[in-house]
């Protein structure tokens, strides 16, 4: 009867205690990370007894929680990728609309800028329109700066995000280091019993961490507790202790932080090592998308500065100047030195100085970079591309100052400083364009509109050529970056040009500073054939390109006359020339000789040349011919050039003017090329192809005096070493030969016969082209000059205003306004991407919460039955003890 | 499967919070007309937008440019027609001197009348538009293109140049002209010349050189088409040569000022104190501005003489007259019919521009504005989820084992 009344009391303790779980189990109904629990239990040990063995009523074995592991890792991986996209959602949302909004984005600041310049150019004198173009200028200069703002802002956002971030995940830690005590102490006090709610809390806490960043465990013995890696398995609690996080410059950017951790010692940066949660959303749009957007609006706005720049300074303002910078200047000594610095661990003692040049804006990428010194020498260096370490230079320190190289539009110039194994530098050539773009201009006048150049045609022209108003190239020559001498003296050209045609087909462009006395350019423009038909350019378009003059001995010569019978020979030497080319891209120099022959004529040496590529020659010869002797004599004064016996009309004088209409009207001369020009007094004879002119005197008696003109010097200078020619003689005047040399080819020589030895080419390029085309007569002239007064020429307006829409990034195949839309287009790509992933991580998210939910949530329906069960079980155990009451009774009332 | 009553709330809830935030969507959608609402809505769509915006931003500029250019050559046309109507009354005046029985008085008040329209012709060839440039200037459109030089007779000091303006994509046009390709490249019935001071010329105050006349056309057409050059080999005497070869024509001539000087069949004067290396050149020429022809016509009446051989001159000089006029007139339609033709081109291109903004706007609206039937439609089946929503979530969370117990 004890028995039963033992059953029945063990009944209602354990019912009791049941009712107690459920009844916390109904309480906890809201608890976060509450897993329910469940009172487990079991019968007591039978007493073996004559009838066998008696059950001893039950009692509780143990509370366990409902939980399991694998689903509770599964919330907290899916809880890190959620916020982790979220993050990142929230980031790429804010700016999305900025961007693209008419009233923040570029698009209409720019339209208007551009648009600005169109009205001007309809109007180019008028001050109300050069007025609206500065101040709509001033306005793409501040939307610039205001988007940098914005942009910058949103990075100062994350950055104190992180550190709240990271103010957390510390505070979370620390829990987590004494929930593990805590559990370790509990579970060797409960001897098999486990502290649920603690293990729940540290779930909890541990799903917390996890929307900050990703978070893994290991179960360290047996006694409960666990260690807690972050990222990549950085230790943050190892048993009861926990690592310390905090935030540090970035030594590799000073502009941002990177987040350290520190278990003992000294905090180790560990930014690259996390991810996942909401402080690798933060750091990989930071890092990545953020990063790419300052750099985008940068490279903008460096090469609309640098282009429109380099557009405005070829123009004319409305004071007859050359046009100066529009925008800033993006290479001051403070930008080129701002765009890198020494990473904060190199080695002592950081005396290095450096500038970044942006050298070619068009090929500017949006990428930052990183200049390695990796050895083995200490002057051995790397460049990579930060974004996804592409090698783009390996390269070596020379030892002496300055030295630079140049990758992918911007120079890295090396000033002075030991650079040691191992130190870095960042190289960030676009981060600060958009901060850093300001306007230059500031007066209406300077606006240059007009082009500083401008021809005409002379009046008296009787043929029908035009020459177009020519277009400006450059002012500085970009090879060597000096001022091309045309534009040393500001206002005008130095000197100004004139074109005249000799005969319809060859012209000569001369020096007009006199326009009543013409002399040859230094270096000289002579002897140009014109195409009929086509369209003629008059200048080179290469800036490298040089000019090289026979200038040997013997090309000034005239050679001692000879017995007419002999041979007529010029007297040049022979030389052997040798070219070098030097490839503009790979740097190769490839070298190649030509031979001259003994008296090769001035035509055929040229036309050896110019099988050469990268080389034009022009071979002329001009001869003059004077002191005409006539002794009277009965045979007749009989002059022969290159073999065509010029015979004197009877009754005419031998004499310039006679000589010159026999030479014009010789089929046969006409076929070589040879024409005569006569003063009256002298007969200037010249072979256009530059053959050798031949001159024999065969009349007894007679002679003539023949010198050779220097081409390069203007009229009024002394013919070259003349020689009279007597009867029965003759002679042969060799040519001269003008070569043009492109970018990188240069010659020299073996003897200094023709050519020099080691002759000094001088630079053909003018900064500017015109264009010629039509039928010209011989004597029609054009001039060149300088655009005194210009002020109703728009040309330099126009020319800035087709940039809109022309390719000027990314090597000259994106316009400004398209290299913007793709800023647009890639930052809605992101956030579009990053909305589809938090929907996706959101789903993923709810599910696995839904399974560890429906494994371990409270149940309220079920909790109800539960109570009712055991509410149930209770009664009847108390039932039980009152039957056993009941029988003890009955038992008691018999012996009464 | 097992449902927590946390499931049963939080579910009901979430999904309720995401029809209301796509209903959101759908009623902003509707309030701005718009599809695309930020770039993340479809980024390709977004780009291609403000490419549009940029287009259509351009087309307008073009409009305004074109509106620009029509008024400008308006009135450059009203001009040349004004100029016409002088140029065509001093050829009446022309044809009035030579009907011969006209005496000298006659010629002298027509000589009077023809000098008052030559300096209203001048003032006409110097207009200006309304903020004060010049319009047959060419780009020297501050300075007055046709001025009275030393010697009283006009000279163009303008320059070739003549502005573009862009109206359409691939359509640049024309906006304005020079007074040289006008008024000066007039084609002349006889080969002429004129003259020219050198400007690096050192003397001060600059001497002088007339614009000169031909005084036997025979000899100068033999001479023609060679130019001349004067130079000062002291000061009291000058050398003549030719300017191509050189050729001496007169060498070491003593210097007076003021003094005819005569060479291969023309005649003109220096004045002044010049220096040694001045020079001048006399240039020859097939064409001759109309200013000039006038000053020659007035020349030619104030010198006319009644004898046998100043008649003859007198009659080559009306005949040149009336010929040169006639050919400034042809030159003067010529370039009236160019800017008419522009103004057609003007007009076709404003034609064609306005059906690009018609099309980027239509294709604007495709892929911008909201679909409004789809959008409503979709708002009231939204409308409709959230209702049902609603009334299911009170239903299912209004049941409880508890109310039963």
């Amino acid at each position: 009867m004890g028995d039963l009344i033992g059953i029945g009391l063990s009944g209602l303790n354990a019912h009791q205690t049941a009712l107690s779980v459920t009844g916390n189990n109904v309480a906890n109904t809201n608890t976060a990370g509450y897993s329910r629990q469940q009172a487990i239990f079991v019968d007591n040990q039978s007493l073996l007894t004559g009838a066998g063995y008696v059950g001893q009523g039950a009692s509780i074995e143990n509370i366990t929680r409902i939980s399991q592991d694998f689903l509770i890792e599964q919330v907290r991986s899916d809880t890190t990728v959620y916020h982790e996209r979220n993050a990142l959602l929230e980031q790429a949302s804010s700016i999305d609309n900025l961007l693209a909004s008419s009233t923040t984005g570029l698009t209409s600041a720019m339209s208007n800028f551009f648009q600005s310049f169109q009205g001007a150019a309809d109007d180019p004198t008028s001050i109300p329109q050069r007025q609206l173009l500065l101040t709509q200028s001033e306005g793409l200069v501040s939307r610039f700066h205001s988007l940098n703002d914005r942009l910058n802002a949103q990075s100062k956002t994350i950055e104190s995000e992180l550190e709240a971030a990271v103010a957390s995940i510390n505070s979370l830690s620390q829990s987590l280091a004494e929930l593990n005590q805590s559990i370790a102490v509990a579970t060797g006090a409960g001897q098999g019993s486990q502290p649920n709610d603690l293990l729940d809390t540290r779930d909890e806490v541990l799903r917390q961490l996890s929307e900050y960043v990703s978070v893994s465990t290991f179960t360290q013995g047996n006694d409960g507790r666990v260690n807690v890696f972050i990222g990549n398995g950085q230790p943050l609690v190892i048993g009861n202790t926990s690592a310390i996080l905090g935030t540090v410059p970035s030594p590799t950017d000073a502009g941002r932080l990177d987040i350290t951790l520190s278990v003992t010692g000294s905090p180790q940066i560990v930014s690259g090592e996390l991810s996942g949660g909401k402080i690798g959303g933060l750091l990989d749009f930071r890092d990545n998308d953020l990063a790419k957007a300052i750099n985008s609006m940068g490279r903008i706005a460096i090469v609309l500065s640098d282009t429109i720049n380099e557009q405005h300074t070829l123009g004319m303002d409305l004071e007859d100047n050359l046009g100066g910078l529009f925008f800033d200047d993006i290479n001051t000594e403070a930008l080129a030195r701002s765009r890198v610095f020494a990473n904060s661990d190199n080695t002592p003692p950081n005396d290095q100085s450096m500038r970044i040049n942006i050298t070619d804006s068009s090929a500017l990428s949006t990428d930052d970079y990183e200049l390695k010194f990796e050895g083995p020498s200490d002057n051995d260096f790397v460049i990579v591309r930060a974004s996804d370490n592409e090698l783009v230079l390996k390269s070596t320190l020379p030892g002496i100052y300055p030295a630079n190289v140049e990758v992918d539009g911007f120079q890295v110039e090396f000033e002075a400083g030991t650079f040691k194994v191992g130190d870095r530098f960042s190289i960030q050539p676009t981060r600060t364009g958009a901060a850093e773009i300001g306007l230059t201009i500031d007066r209406v006048e300077a606006v240059a509109l007009a082009s500083p150049i401008r021809a005409d045609a002379s009046i008296g022209n009787t043929g029908n050529a035009q020459i177009d108003l020519g277009t400006m190239l450059d002012v500085v020559n970009p090879i060597t970056g000096q001022t091309i001498p045309m534009f040393s003296v500001p206002g005008q050209l130095s000197p100004p040009l004139a074109i005249r045609f000799i005969t319809d087909t060859i012209y000569e462009v001369l020096n007009a500073s006199n326009p009543a006395n013409l002399i040859p350019l230094n270096p000289p423009i002579n002897n140009q054939h014109y195409n009929q038909g086509l369209t003629n350019t008059l200048f080179t378009d290469d800036p490298g390109e040089t000019l090289v003059i026979a200038a040997g001995v013997d090309a000034l010569l005239v050679p001692a006359p000879v017995v007419s019978t002999d041979p007529l020979l010029n007297g040049f030497g022979m030389q052997n020339l040798s070219v070098s080319r030097r490839d503009l891209n790979t740097g190769v120099v490839t070298t190649q000789t030509v031979p001259i022959a003994a008296n090769e004529e001035a035509s055929s040496i040229a036309a050896s040349l110019r099988s050469i590529s990268g080389i034009q020659a022009s071979a002329y010869t001009q001869v003059r011919l004077d002191n005409f002797v006539d002794d009277g004599d009965a045979s007749p004064p009989d002059l022969e050039i290159n073999g065509e016996i010029l015979t004197m009309p009877t009754g005419s004088v031998f004499g310039a003017d006679a000589l010159a209409e026999e030479i014009n009207n010789s089929a046969a001369l006409q076929a070589l090329n040879i024409y005569a020009v006569s003063d009256g007094i002298s007969l200037e004879v010249y072979a256009s192809t530059g053959k050798d002119i031949q001159v024999v005197v065969n009349g007894s008696g007679d002679s003539v005096r023949v010198g050779k003109i220097d081409p390069y010097s203007g009229a009024g200078t002394p013919i070259l070493s003349p020689r009279t020619v007597n009867s029965g003689e003759g002679v042969a005047v060799g040519g001269s030969i003008d070569v043009t040399l492109a970018n990188g080819v240069s010659f020299t020589s073996s003897a200094s016969t023709v050519f020099e030895q080691a002759p000094v080419g001088q630079s053909t390029y003018l900064g500017f082209q015109f264009e010629l085309q039509g039928e010209p007569k011989k004597g029609d002239s054009f001039t060149i000059g300088y655009n005194t007064g210009g002020v109703s020429d728009n040309r330099n307006a126009l020319a800035i205003a087709g940039m809109e829409t022309q390719g000027s990034v990314s090597n000259g195949v994106v316009s400004y306004g398209d290299a913007y839309s793709q800023i647009i287009e890639e930052i809605g790509t992101v956030t579009n991407r990053a909305r589809l992933d938090t929907a996706s991580a959101k789903a993923l998210l709810e599910q696995s919460e839904n399974n560890r939910e429906s494994v371990s949530g409270v149940n309220l329906d079920e909790e109800a039955g539960r109570l009712i069960q055991y509410q149930a079980a209770y009664n009847a155990s108390a039932q039980v003890v009152s039957i056993a009451r009941e029988l003890f009774d009955t038992l008691l009332a018999t012996f009464r | 499967m097992r449902i927590s009553t946390q499931q049963l709330f939080n579910r009901g809830l979430e999904k309720i919070q995401d029809v209301t935030a796509q209903q959101q969507k759908t009623q902003l959608q509707l309030s701005t007309g718009k599809k695309v609402l930020t770039p993340a809505d479809d980024p390709v769509a977004s780009a291609r937008i403000l490419e549009l915006n940029q287009e259509l931003a351009i087309n307008e500029q073009f409009q305004s440019n074109i509106e620009l250019v029509d008024g400008r050559l308006e009135l450059q046309d009203d001009m040349l027609g004004s100029i016409d109507n002088v140029v065509q009354r001093v050829r009446e005046l022309a044809v009035t001197a030579g009907n011969g029985i006209l005496n000298g008085n006659d010629l002298n008040s027509i000589a009077v009348e023809a000098e008052v329209l030559l300096e209203q012709l001048a003032g006409l060839l110097n207009s200006q538009d309304a903020g004060g440039e010049y319009l047959f200037s060419g780009f020297q459109g501050g300075e007055e293109p046709f001025q009275k030089n030393i010697s009283g007779a006009y000279t163009y000091e303008g320059d070739e140049g003549r502005r573009f303006v862009k109206i359409g994509p691939s359509v640049s046009i024309a906006s304005t002209e020079n007074g040289k390709e006008i008024f000066q490249n007039v084609a002349v019935n006889e080969n002429t010349f004129y003259t020219l001071t050198n400007p690096t010329n050192k003397s001060e105050p600059a001497a002088q050189i007339t614009t000169g006349q031909i005084i036997d056309q025979e000899v100068y057409d033999a001479f023609y088409p060679e130019d001349l050059t004067i130079t000062f080999n002291t000061a009291t005497d000058y050398s003549i040569t030719e300017a191509s070869t050189g050729r001496v024509v007169v060498a070491n001539e003593p210097y007076i000022s003021n003094a005819p000087i005569s060479v291969n069949g023309i005649q003109f004067e220096i004045s002044g104190a010049p220096v040694l290396g001045d020079s001048f050149s006399v240039q020859s020429s097939e064409k001759q501005g109309v200013l000039t022809t006038i000053e020659k016509f007035v020349y030619g009446l104030k010198n006319f003489n009644t004898s046998e051989s100043g008649r003859e001159v007198f009659t080559n000089v009306i005949a040149s007259a009336i010929t040169n006029l006639d050919h400034a007139e042809t030159s003067i339609l010529e370039v009236r019919s160019q800017i008419g033709a522009r103004l057609n081109t003007i007009e076709t291109t404003k034609e064609q521009l306005l059906d690009v903004e018609i099309l980027t706007k239509e294709i604007l609206t495709n892929i911008e504005a909201v679909d409004y039937a789809e959008a409503i439609s979709l708002l009231s089946i939204q409308q409709m989820t959230l209702e049902a929503a609603y009334s299911s979530y009170s239903q299912v969370t209004s049941l409880s084992l508890f109310d039963r117990l």
